[in-house]
């Protein structure tokens, strides 16, 4: 029996899962480490809510095609999926778990092991074997599959994702494979040799700048293929045009949006010569682009804030010996004349086409996910950012005969100085260096190499990638990360720690049902959220200043006069800022991870420590929690007390003096997704009495109008009965009726009205229904039964406290009989959040009340957030089932 | 779905294809030049314009793909794709080297058309597949290159029909080639990759094991699956079937892979649950997860009593599990089964019958006392007042059952408020149900020394101090505190393996509180449980990132043991709640 089997009997568990597996994923994270920013002390706290990076990138490629063919012009990394780059790329993220999970599986680990070490066991039985097999096969044949097929990366998924075919017929002889091309580091390392060697017999030929066949420069190659493959891969044919360009190559997924130059030989259609108008085309770029030098519309270009990016700083960090890039710049120096004199046939030569490829390694389940993140969000914008230059300055040409010639140049060079008789180990140690010499001095030279590069290492870190291509010409690119869910990963889902947990979204209009912005663009704030900054709001504003830009003095400002106890309405009215500013100024904050929007913090409110908190990071984040709060409790400790029974934050707060501080805690722990505010939601319960007597009262409606009509047709009743009855049940929404019926309600006489009812048919088919509770779902959209619910629920509640029932321990703040008119009065405004997604919490910010007075009316509804006391309810007014959650 | 395949070669005669092919089928580029050509296309017209089927409209230009289809050598041997014109192209080039063709190499490919946006994963190897067959059959004699037959006939077209059929409507195919080729592809999905099991998961199966296990299975999982009860942990799973553990791990990985359990917690009173955001969209709004939640844990419905034809009961050696384990069938059936069965099956009377009754009052309790103590109990004093039969705990009563659930309160605490509704309902099965619908999570406990000594007084006395300016409802509860909550673990989670005298000492350690020193006690009890843990190796565990569950379990002591080991650790110890 093969073990797959048993997926066929399987029914699927009716649990959500799809939207639990829906909404995750996206995810490349709320990285809060943002690119360049100078380290300042919370710096600490904010690595604890970076979370892995994976965009999976593993390599940038440009190639351009002139008359003389494609040209491979130059790639980022230098040798993609090598294990320096596992070194250099990872700060102990997943991949290099990955990289272990990996070995592990190989070592036959005890809970993290694999199936493969199930076969591998000493078992000899073949039946055991054979279902492995079917599963993975890792025993008939398949070393190779392991090697060239499972992608090592991948492997952490214990070759499961290779489930495609499986039971191969016994006659059927595995062919040998040539080298192959994967992902899979390991493989990619055995096979090198062999698919480079391969390479070698045509290969070198054909590379236009190819001199000398024997020695090509180790630079020459990617992938383990020679440069000429990729050159014919990756340079399409036009139909690909400002299109998504995909190929794969076993595990690699290659994405480009290639350029073609127009018929005219221009890279633009030739409209009015504004020189403004290209911008707006670039879509998405509106946030990230900075044009600040030529640019005259202020309100419309938003500088980032990180645009202090010195990209000196960058290619500080690049190169690690600091004499190497004295001389490769002087070096280069010399090579810019050399263009020029160089008679080249390129100089008159022209480029036709040029395509930036992304390489990925996606794994298999989030293939077209992840896929279309990078595309959207970073490869296009890139492209368009060139293609923009191309056609102003012929930048990307221009740059890329730069790129060459230093390229030549170095090869020279290095058949110079590499004798043939050298030693292996010898050549390798010199290639390398060679390697590292000659993109240390790309990078410097060329801004178009260095901008390869800053994409491929930011968007590889999941950071910000801040680009320039020219003093004129900068764009920041990033994959949005996602910020937060509400989804709890169980024990079996893919769970990101530290996510920030809540259901409080600023973006989706249920979070606003009040107002009529609910159509607005995705990316305006609900103006009653606040703002919560995720790194110290000195070391925000410094970067804002130093970005110079049109909007940092007004960023400035905003961020000084901004708090997280704030709405946005809130601080507009204090601050004078316009509200419609102040939501463009958040959201820019928040799209370039500076910030995020919260619903204000409030001490009546209460917080939890999220079920989502990353504890791993729990000793780290102590540490820094230490520096900021010097001489408060410790972070644990502040944790421990968070995790009784939820109670409003206010109770921990020692005395008045300590709130700002204790606000400021709140707001580091909220930051650092430690902890999460407990929302509470709640619905309308209708009871069978309820139900009971609006049947009644429709009843006796219809009887009325029956005798008001006469008597005349009284043989078609009985049919009509039915009908008029759920006519009038849809048609009565309105509370008319609802008075009499009301008058009705009191106490036992009513059994006998319904001993009556019973006997009726209708009624006993509707009987089961009625004799149960049940929730309204939507009051706002009520059917007109449910508003004949409602309308006999307030009719119920009682205008003085019911006999026998003492009001003991009402806040002395507001007298029983005004809470009673309160009552009725906010009904109609509460109705409205009673759905089971409104959070209550809203309702004091939204409709500007006071806290105290709605849980007081809350309270009175049943919803109970603690112990009574010795306070008596009201059965009548007890209509809400409330549950808290975040 | 495959929309088409096509077998495509290069071709080095110039002018013609083969002996056999008629001219008329392809456009003259294709005839007069060497390269890329493709032999057999299904659909027909699909990929190259075809004479016999005029009308059928091209998918894509292949002119445009054909380096990639047919590429250059070094990229043969790997699994390629491109996109075009919305679909994808999955290809596995095969290069053969030998004398006996026309310039010593013959390529082909056999590519797989997809939709772009759809699923590719498991057409991966399929085509793998089909290269591999091809190149050995090749090998073996030539099957490609010798095929003549003109396009649209022959074997190898007749195997891309049979291929793309087969798959598309059965997505397996069994496809004989000659007297010792078959061609056997089957089309799995792909699941991701299952968590690592620990030692406290508790799984429970979706599905009745028995229905499909048989002799041939791996003998850990045969030994295993009787013991997987939504109860028992991994750990005594692996001790109670007598298994290596890490063995066993393997096994529950597996059947996780596929879907054939859950994941869950170790129950016990002590434990905390709460409702998650899932809670307004799963059993709050949705009335048939309310009925198949009554059925679930009524225990009315209880396993040994008959509860329907659909969920005939398994077999279940009770481990040790009480009077609510060994309940897998019935989780099965009710989780697996659309509620709708129910009122299809049987009468509305049955279905009413469905609600767990609400417990008989206490004697002192009349109706009106009972609705003042329990405010949520209010409803369900309503659902039918006295003299209209039994009463019941209804859709919204679970509700409120659930809702009432939260942070820093136990589920036995819970159950004294509740105990009423609670009378006919089985407390774990209420919220395995609601663990495994998504709309509960729970709430795990967590240890972290601190490095600070002890404090004199208990942990939680900042809280205290602090809470004097809090609201003054909390005065009554007195149970908000970390430690009050966690103390009153009942239940031992690896009780069946802990040894009796152990379990007896549970309420020894409960009601006595020690001093925070080492040694020293008079009690002979705490000594022999100081030398099974030490501090050092408790210490290992008190770094936040270790919860209750997986100490009790690797240390084999029960939740009570532990919190009262913590407390005589040496330094302070923080309890956390996640």
């Amino acid at each position: 029996m093969d073990a797959s089997q048993p997926c066929n009997p399987l029914i699927g568990p009716s649990r959500p899962c799809g939207e639990l597996q829906a909404a995750p994923p996206k995810v490349t994270v709320a990285n809060c480490n943002i690119s360049n920013s100078p380290p300042s002390p919370s710096n600490n706290a904010m690595s604890s809510i970076a979370r892995p990076p994976d965009p999976c990138l593993v390599a940038v490629i440009l190639i351009v095609r002139s008359r003389t063919g494609p040209r491979l012009v130059f790639h980022y990394p230098p040798n993609p999926l090598s294990e320096n780059r596992l070194k250099t790329t990872t700060k102990g993220g997943r991949r290099i778990s990955r990289t272990r999970s990996r070995q592990g599986t190989r070592n036959t680990d005890s809970s993290s092991s694999s199936e493969s070490g199930l076969s591998s066991d000493e078992d000899d039985d073949d039946r055991e074997r054979e279902r492995d097999s079917q599963n993975q096969n890792p025993v008939s044949g398949s070393s190779h599959l392991g090697s060239s097929l499972v992608p090592g990366r991948r492997a952490s998924n214990f070759g499961l994702d290779e489930h495609g075919v499986i039971s191969a017929s016994p006659s059927a002889i595995e062919p040998q494979r040539p080298g192959s091309l994967g992902s899979g580091r390991g493989s990619t390392r055995k096979q090198k040799g062999s698919t480079l060697s391969d390479g070698e017999d045509d290969g070198t030929s054909d590379q236009p700048d190819g001199s000398g066949a024997s020695s090509r420069a180790p630079w020459e190659s990617l992938l383990g293929l020679p440069g000429s493959v990729w050159e014919k891969l990756l340079s399409p044919s036009r139909s690909w045009h400002k299109r998504r360009y995909e190929v794969g190559i076993n595990d690699l997924a290659l994405i480009g949006w290639p350029v073609f130059v127009r018929e005219d030989g221009t890279w633009r259609k030739q409209r009015r010569k504004k020189k403004k108008k290209p911008r707006a085309e670039w879509e998405g770029g509106e946030l990230g682009h900075n044009e600040n030098a030529e640019d005259g519309q202020p309100e419309d270009v938003v500088v980032s804030p990180d645009m202090g990016t010195s990209i000196a700083s960058i290619a500080d960090s690049l190169v690690s010996p600091t004499d190497t890039t004295k001389r490769a710049s002087t070096v280069s120096a010399k090579i810019g004349k050399s263009v020029d004199d160089n008679d080249d046939p390129e100089d008159k030569d022209h480029m036709t086409m040029f395509n930036v490829v992304f390489v990925m390694d996606p794994p298999l389940l989030e293939y077209s996910m992840r896929v279309k993140e990078i595309y959207e969000n970073i490869i296009k914008k890139f492209a368009k950012a060139l293609k923009w230059e191309q056609a102003r300055t012929g930048y990307v040409w221009k740059e890329s005969q730069h790129i060459l010639q230093v390229r030549r140049k170095a090869r020279e060079s290095s058949e110079f100085d590499s004798p043939s008789d050298s030693q292996s180990d010898n050549t390798n140690y010199r290639a390398e260096t060679s390697v590292h010499n000659l993109y240390s001095e790309l990078i410097n030279q060329s801004s178009l190499a260095r901008a390869i590069y800053t994409v491929y290492t930011s968007i590889s870190a999941s950071k910000i990638a801040s680009v320039s291509l020219s003093a004129d010409v900068s764009i920041s690119l990033q994959i949005p990360p996602l910020t937060s869910t509400p989804y709890l990963a169980g024990p079996t889902d893919k769970a990101y720690p530290g996510l920030w947990l809540t259901t409080a979204d600023s973006a989706t209009p249920i979070d606003d049902p009040g107002t009529d912005e609910n159509n607005a663009p995705h990316h305006v704030l609900a103006k009653h959220f606040a703002l919560l900054l995720l790194d110290s709001e000195a070391s925000i504003i410094k970067d804002v200043e130093a970005s110079g830009g049109t909007l940092a003095p007004a960023l400035a400002h905003y961020i000084r006069c901004s708090k997280p106890t704030k709405s946005f309405a809130q601080i507009s009215a204090v601050s004078g800022i316009p509200l419609h500013t102040i939501q463009m100024l958040a959201s820019h904050l928040v799209y370039w991870r500076r910030a995020r929007a919260i619903p204000p913090i409030h001490q009546r409110d209460t917080y939890i420590v999220s079920p989502n908190c990353d504890l791993s990071k729990l000793e780290v984040a102590t540490i820094a929690y230490q520096t900021a709060f010097p001489t408060l409790p410790s972070l644990p400790k502040m944790l421990s007390a968070l995790s009784g029974t939820p109670r409003p934050y206010g109770s921990f707060i020692p005395s008045k003096d300590h709130k700002e501080t204790y606000f400021a805690i709140l707001a580091w722990l909220l930051r650092g997704g430690w902890v999460t505010q407990l929302r509470t939601f709640a619905r309308i319960r209708v009871t069978p009495e309820i139900k009971m007597a609006v049947e009644f009262a429709l009843r006796k409606e219809e009887v009325d109008r029956y005798l008001a009509k006469g008597n005349s047709n009284s043989n078609d009743k009985e049919e009509d009965d039915s009908d008029e009855d759920d006519e009038a049940a849809s048609s009565s929404s309105s509370s008319l009726q609802s008075d009499g019926s009301g008058d009705e309600t009191p106490m036992p006489g009513r059994n006998d009205p319904q001993a009556q009812l019973r006997t009726s048919h209708k009624l006993l088919d509707r009987s089961t229904a009625l004799r149960y509770s049940s929730l309204i779902l939507s009051p706002h959209r009520a059917s007109p039964l449910e508003s004949r619910w409602l309308d006999e629920i307030v009719s119920r509640f009682p205008d003085k406290p019911g006999p026998g029932q003492e009001i003991v321990g009402m806040s002395p703040d507001i007298a029983p009989k005004d809470l009673q008119t309160l009552l009725k009065n906010y009904w109609p405004v509460f109705l409205k959040y009673f759905n089971g997604y409104d959070a209550l919490e809203k309702i004091p910010v939204r409709e500007n009340l006071k806290r105290k007075l709605v849980w007081q009316v809350l309270t009175r509804l049943g919803f109970v957030t603690g112990p009574l006391g010795s306070v008596e309810l009201d059965a009548r007014e007890q209509v809400l089932v409330g549950v808290r959650h975040w | 779905m495959i929309k088409a395949i096509f077998y495509s070669k290069f071709d080095t005669q110039e002018g013609k294809l083969g002996p056999s092919s008629s001219p008329d089928m392809w456009e003259v580029s294709q005839e007069t030049s060497a390269g890329p050509k493709v032999v057999h296309q299904v659909p027909d017209g699909a990929i190259v314009p075809s004479a016999t089927a005029p009308g059928q409209p091209l998918f894509l230009t292949f002119a445009d793909v054909s380096f990639f289809v047919i590429p250059r050598q070094e990229l043969c041997g790997n699994l390629l794709q491109v996109c075009t014109n919305g679909y994808r192209i999955l290809g596995y080039p095969i290069c053969m080297k030998s004398a006996r063709y026309d310039r010593n190499e013959f390529i082909f490919n056999f590519c797989l058309v997809l939709a772009e946006e759809d699923d590719f994963s498991t057409y991966r190897s399929v085509v793998q597949k089909i290269a591999d067959l091809m190149h050995a059959l090749e090998e073996q004699n030539g099957f490609l290159s010798r095929d003549f037959s003109k396009s649209g006939e022959g074997k190898v077209h007749s195997l891309c029909e049979m291929l793309m059929e087969d798959l598309n409507n059965y997505c397996e195919c069994m496809i004989p080639i000659d007297e010792l080729n078959t061609l056997n592809i089957k089309l799995f999905p792909i699941y991701p990759s299952p968590p690592a099991v620990k030692s406290w998961h508790v799984p429970l199966f979706t599905v009745r094991y028995q229905a499909f296990m048989d002799e041939n299975w791996d003998l850990t999982l045969q030994r295993i699956v009787p013991h997987i009860n939504g109860v028992n942990s991994v750990r005594i799973i692996s001790v109670l079937a007598d298994t290596d553990f890490s063995l066993t791990c393997r096994a529950i990985r597996h059947l996780l892979y596929y879907g054939c359990l859950f994941i869950l917690d170790i129950f016990s009173f002590g434990a905390i649950y709460a409702p998650t955001a899932q809670f307004s969209t799963t059993i709050s709004s949705d009335e048939a997860m309310q009925l198949e939640c009554a059925r679930y844990v009524n225990t009315r419905f209880a396993p040994h009593s008959p509860i329907g034809p659909n969920t005939p009961l398994p077999a279940v050696p009770a481990a040790g599990s009480g009077g609510s384990g060994g309940g897998v069938g019935v989780l099965a059936g009710s989780l697996t089964e659309p509620p709708a069965s129910l009122s299809r099956d049987e009468s509305r009377f049955d279905a009413e019958e469905i609600w767990p009754l609400l417990g008989e009052p206490d004697d002192s309790d009349s109706d009106d006392a009972a609705k003042a103590v329990h405010s949520s109990t209010s409803a369900d004093a309503h659902v039918s007042p006295p003299g209209q039969g039994p009463r019941v705990v209804d859709g919204v009563g679970i509700v409120e059952l659930y809702a009432s659930l939260k942070q820093g309160q136990s589920v036995k605490q819970w159950y004294s408020t509740h105990y009423r509704e609670l009378a006919n309902i089985d407390i774990r099965r209420f919220i395995t149900f609601g663990v495994i619908k998504g709309f509960l999570y729970r709430v795990h406990k967590y240890a972290c020394a601190t490095g600070q000594p002890a404090p004199p007084a208990r942990s939680s006395s900042m809280l205290q101090i602090h809470s004097g300016t809090g609201p003054s409802s909390r005065a009554t509860t007195g149970n908000n505190t970390p430690y009050s909550a966690s103390s009153v673990a009942e239940d031992a989670p690896i009780s069946t393996r802990g040894d009796a005298s152990r379990e007896r000492s549970g309420s020894f350690h409960g009601g006595s509180r020690n001093g925070f020193g080492n040694g020293g006690t008079s009690s002979g009890l705490f000594e022999y449980e100081e030398d099974e843990i030490d501090d050092r190796k408790l210490s290992k565990y008190l770094d936040g990132t270790h919860c209750f569950d997986q100490i009790c379990t690797e240390l084999e002591i029960s939740e009570r043991e532990l919190t009262a080991r913590l407390k005589r650790y040496p330094g302070e110890v923080l309890i956390l709640h996640r």
